[in-house]
């Protein structure tokens, strides 16, 4: 029989598809954008939302300026409701409550600074997690232990472990979880991979990833007077991260690069996504790179079967991206290479092709930019069918674990040798120390 | 302001400066981390060294870690760093601290223990499970849960079943927690018992929820029976983990269950079975699926229809060619047509055709058509070209739009016979765009495009002749242009309008000539102007694809010039002239700049085309021409013209040594 889910899909069969079986999993998103698949249209209410026993009731936790995207696209689904906003800041979950209740025109959407009262409501199915990476494996966990259903913004943890525990909750009490690495759910990103998977490329051997050029500071920011708890809870904005003094920029969102608050050197940023694309390229779904070693420039991968992964440090990543990438094609580009030709896509859309496929195989795509809007429907019609998203625990669980072991190599300025299998480093004690941190008490992955 | 300290390491993409970092870390400075922690120094130091000391640090950092674990602040960084210490020596001391810790920081300890899984600490832990502090019996209970061994797990499972019932739930979790560690080990039988526990208990449902997923996955022999019970529950939470359970384990069996499970379901579960079997299915599965295709109940029609074509093959063609038939609803129509053009083999292609012949209504009959184009169907011409002369103009659009990809040589004379009949504008317009396509979707352009001239030579109805000149021109058939300009000095001004319009497509520069017959010589000045529009478009195109030399193009821009008037044929004449590398384009594009509505225009096709001048004998003149240029506000054209002015001064030294 044929196993479709990439976490049930047999490694030893992986094979050239066609195009009608890559669109088969791959566009179930984008088809489903139209028409809701469990909502027929008889069942909608006169307002054009679906009726109130079909729909999916959300909250959303952290509503920062990813959260307060991903919160504007998915407000537009018919059949989901949000019906509580959640985040320490108290002007965050203001601004939050306004936009929801502006798109319901009441005033119903319920304000919470602790995230444990939301997952305390029954009549929540589900959460939106767009804190910061701090809080993203964790929150995610209480969430599914209180029987919410989850979308998370990437990186949805900050460490191997935290990747291996978030993924072991969803198992744990049987939920559906969706990571926020939209371009599985985009066309052009999409049309790349199945350029990849088919053969067209002939047989593939080179993989890029563009990533930002790491970084990471272990300073502290000046201390401040602590806001009030009402205005600012800082203890809980800290979570499971080791407590440092309060500083305005970082709940102003100035944490990035900051140790304690975000994994893998910014790699994830870019590597979540770019990456991503290339363990589905090359149909790495249930394995990922054994190998990685970092250079002046970038990280080279290499997988089990042969096929080179290249991350590309870009040193202007908003601007000329040559000579690694075709500046044209935006930001985050990736390029796939086969023995018979190349294809080169990021955030504008444009499909760039070797010469030789350019006349044949030259598709056009909207530019999907960042948007989360095909990718939150997969989510939301997974959670009522209870099938797998197509950034499942699992999908996630491999390509974060792959982006965290090949910036361990930067860091570690040495190659390094990963299991897969064991997902553990192979003979290099200095590298499993890193693999988890300590969370500040009295928070735990062990739930 | 950013605290400076001699941990700083800001790396921002510098990979010498990582690695010496990871040098200056090396297991040989432990003790200097471990004077840090002694120190009176400030916590942000001492912070610092735990990590140090967690990254590379060895046993012999453990006592002075240990000493932190009460401390306010650093006790978190203390186990960060004995966390990741090698070596029995940070178990042993959480487990001594456990004695000298409450509150917040026994349970951060108690937390380190469980992350660590020291066997070792199960009988204090076991203790602590009867702590007055309930935080410290949460952590502890989920601790035993986590190692798990022998000991533990009696401790926990009595903890679920006669433990303080406000301490269920977390029992509940450590014997999750605990049956995961079990399965990992291959004890399915043990953890299935704690599986079974939990679901037995009377704890919030999102634990028996997972308890009954963990139950499904650690039966064996009649796990596939199990799951099936579990989809039969009252709960909706029970049979929802029940199908989400389905995707992990996918087995003949299971799908001979499911299939079995759906004819008797009620309608919402049904409709999920029905897209469970999209990831378990076996060949019963399909005869299951198509017989829900032809459900009453629209959305179970649907969902069947999906799942068909997901899991069907071309054996289901004509299931999905009935649905185009009977076109019930517009999202069926469109699962079924995107499944057919999907659909693999010539099988399919031949069912498509035969129901075309069939269809004798609109909507089905513009669907097949539209089929038979995207699956480019190699046998279809005949047919389509029947359906092009259909009275029906939908039909007839939807034909010349797939001949646009199917027709070639041998189909050019039918369709310019269709194209001659058409009374619909837009099927005239849809059949000259397939009289084109044809002509170009071979290797014999030249002749068909004598073809098409030919019927241009013998017509005498405009609206024919201008089809036939708009293929002509959109070819760029070379022996076509005497009869396509002679038609410039046709009586019906509107064929001369639409002529120019054509012409200013041509994809060379040729027709510029008969256009400058009309700029200068037509009395209509609507024709002129739209003729000077059409010159520097085609003038342009040549420039940018180097089809003329820089000395024609002058000529060309330079005879256009003296009939340019609005504002917009001034910028399309100054935007052609800064492609034209030449100090005559400078220089005519220089005799713009007192036009306050084309100054910037004129001064950016001055910088653009001088660019490789001021290397070369040209630079004075263009020194003479910068010199001209005067109140730009525009940062970027300034540094543009500085860098001229810098690069003139270069070329003169050069020159003149």
């Amino acid at each position: 029989m044929r196993q479709l889910n990439p976490n049930i899909s047999d490694p030893q069969n992986v094979s050239k598809i066609s195009r009608r079986s890559f669109l088969r999993h791959s566009l179930a998103a984008a088809s489903t954008l139209v028409t809701p698949y469990f909502i027929p249209a008889k069942a909608l209410g006169r307002d054009g939302l679906a009726a109130p026993s079909e729909r999916i009731v959300l909250a959303v936790i952290g509503h920062g300026p990813r959260g307060r995207y991903d919160l504007s696209v998915m407000l537009g689904e018919k059949d989901i409701q949000f019906v509580a906003v959640c985040d320490v800041q108290r002007s965050r979950r203001m601004q939050a409550k306004e936009m929801v209740d502006n798109h319901y025109g009441s005033r119903d959407c319920v304000m919470y600074r602790d995230m444990f009262e939301v997952f305390g409501r029954s009549d929540i199915d589900a959460v939106l997690i767009a804190t910061g990476d701090r809080w993203h494996a964790l929150a995610s966990i209480l969430a599914m232990k209180a029987g919410k259903d989850v979308y998370s913004e990437k990186p949805c943890g900050m460490t191997i472990r935290e990747i291996q525990a978030l993924t072991e909750a969803v198992h744990r009490y049987g939920r559906v979880f969706q990571a926020g690495t939209q371009r599985r759910s985009q066309e052009n990103f999409q049309y790349a991979v199945y350029l990849a998977q088919s053969g067209i490329l002939g047989q593939l051997h080179t993989l890029h990833a563009s990533v930002y050029v790491p970084r990471r500071t272990y300073d502290w920011l000046a201390a401040e007077p602590e806001p009030p708890q009402e205005e600012c809870d800082w203890d809980r904005w800290l979570g499971p991260s080791p407590w440092r003094p309060y500083n305005r920029r970082y709940i102003e969102g100035r944490w990035r690069g900051h140790y304690d608050f975000e994994g893998a050197a910014n790699f994830l940023d870019w590597g979540a996504h770019t990456l991503d694309l290339c363990q589905w390229a090359n149909q790495s779904d249930h394995t990922m790179p054994v190998e990685y070693e970092a250079n002046e420039s970038g990280i080279v991968g290499r997988y089990a079967n042969g096929v080179k992964l290249i991350c590309d440090f870009l040193p202007d990543p908003f601007g000329d991206r040559s000579p690694q990438y075709r500046t044209s094609t935006g930001t985050c580009p990736v390029r796939f290479i086969g023995t018979e030709g190349w294809v080169e896509t990021g955030d504008n859309g444009q499909i760039v092709l070797s010469n030789n496929l350019a006349k044949t195989q030259q598709r056009k795509f909207k530019k999907p930019g960042t948007s989360a809007a095909g990718h939150g429907r997969n989510f939301f019609d997974c959670v009522k069918s209870r099938a797998l998203p197509v950034c499942n625990q699992n999908v996630m669980r491999r390509s974060h674990i792959a982006c965290y072991a090949a910036e361990l190599s930067w860091e570690l300025a040495r190659k390094i040798t990963f299991d897969p299998v064991q997902e553990r480093f192979v003979g290099d004690a200095e590298a499993n120390r890193r693999i988890s941190r300590a969370t500040r008490e009295p928070w735990s992955f062990n739930v | 302001m950013m605290m400076r300290r001699a941990f700083i390491l800001w790396a921002a993409g510098s990979f010498l400066f990582a690695a010496s970092v990871a040098c200056v870390g090396a297991a040989n400075k432990t003790q200097e981390w471990i004077e840090v922690l002694q120190s009176e120094t400030s916590v942000f130091e001492k912070a610092q060294a735990c990590r140090q000391l967690g990254e590379f640090g060895t046993k012999e950092a453990v006592p002075a870690l240990a000493c932190l674990l009460n401390h306010n602040i650093l006790s978190a960084y203390a186990r960060a760093g004995l966390e990741r210490i090698p070596g029995p020596e940070a178990s042993a001391a959480l487990r001594a601290a456990m004695d000298q810790t409450q509150g917040k920081f026994l349970v951060g300890v108690i937390n380190s223990i469980a992350a660590l899984r020291d066997e070792k600490a199960v009988t204090a832990l076991s203790a602590l499970t009867r702590n007055s502090d309930p935080q410290v019996v949460k952590a502890a209970l989920l601790a035993l849960g986590r190692i798990s061994n022998d000991e533990a797990l009696p401790l926990v499972r009595h903890a679920l079943i006669s433990g303080p019932q406000v301490f269920r739930p977390d029992a509940a979790a450590a014997c999750l927690l605990a049956a995961e560690n079990q399965l990992n080990q291959g004890k399915a039988d043990i953890a299935r018992s704690l599986y079974d526990a939990v679901r037995g208990a009377r704890v919030p449902a999102s634990y028996r929820i997972g308890a009954t997923r963990g139950a499904i996955v650690s039966r064996k022999s009649d796990r596939a029976a199990f799951l099936i019970e579990q989809l039969r529950s009252d709960e909706p939470a029970i049979r929802d983990v029940a199908l989400l359970t389905i995707r992990e384990i996918p087995s003949d069996e299971l799908a001979t269950a499911l299939n079995a499970e759906l004819e008797g379901a009620q309608r919402d579960l049904q409709i999920q079975l029905m897209t469970a079997l999209e990831d378990c299915h076996n060949a019963q599965s399909l005869q299951v699926i198509r017989t829900k295709v032809q459900s009453d109940d629209p959305g179970v029609r649907l969902v069947a229809l999906r799942v068909l074509a997901t899991i069907g093959g071309s054996d289901d063609a004509s299931t999905f060619l009935n649905v185009i038939r009977d076109h019930v609803s517009a999202e069926e129509l469109s699962v079924a047509a995107s499944s057919l053009e999907q659909m693999e083999g010539t099988e399919v292609d031949e069912l498509i055709l035969r129901a075309l012949g069939l269809s004798n209504e609109s909507k089905p009959t513009v669907q097949l058509i539209r089929l038979i184009g995207k699956r480019n169907v190699a046998g279809a011409t005949d047919e389509l070209l029947r359906q092009a002369a259909s009275s029906d103009p939908n039909v007839g659009v939807a034909a010349f739009q797939a001949l646009k990809s199917i027709a070639g040589f041998d189909e050019l004379p039918s369709l310019i016979a269709l194209a001659k009949e058409c009374r619909d504008d837009s099927v005239r317009d849809a059949a000259v765009n397939a009289v084109y396509a044809a002509c170009k979707n071979n290797e014999r352009v030249h002749q068909s495009g004598a073809l098409v001239l030919k019927e241009l030579k013998a017509s005498t109805v405009t609206i024919e002749r201008e089809s036939w000149i708009r293929v002509l021109a959109l070819l760029g058939y070379a022996e076509a242009l005497p009869a396509i300009t002679a038609t410039l000095e046709d009586a019906d001004q509107k064929l001369v309008q639409s002529t120019i319009s054509h012409l200013s497509r041509w994809p060379d520069p040729a027709p510029i000539d008969a256009l400058f017959g009309v700029v200068e010589g037509d009395s209509n000045p609507s024709l002129r102007r739209h003729a000077l529009m059409a010159i520097l478009q085609l003038a342009t195109t040549a420039a940018d694809r180097s089809m003329a030399t820089d000395e024609e193009l002058i000529v060309w821009f330079r005879r256009a010039s003296k009939a340019v008037q609005s504002v917009q044929e001034k910028r399309l004449l100054i935007s052609g002239l800064g492609r034209v590398k030449h100090i005559e384009s400078v220089q005519l594009s220089a005799s713009y700049l007192g036009d306050a509505d084309v100054k910037i225009e004129a001064t950016y096709a001055i910088v653009n085309a001088a660019e490789p001048l001021v290397k070369g004998p040209d630079y004075k003149a263009v020194r003479a021409v910068l010199k001209k240029i005067s109140g730009i506000q525009d940062q970027r054209l300034l540094d543009q013209i500085a860098n001229l002015q810098r690069n003139i001064k270069s070329t003169a030294i050069r020159l003149n040594k």
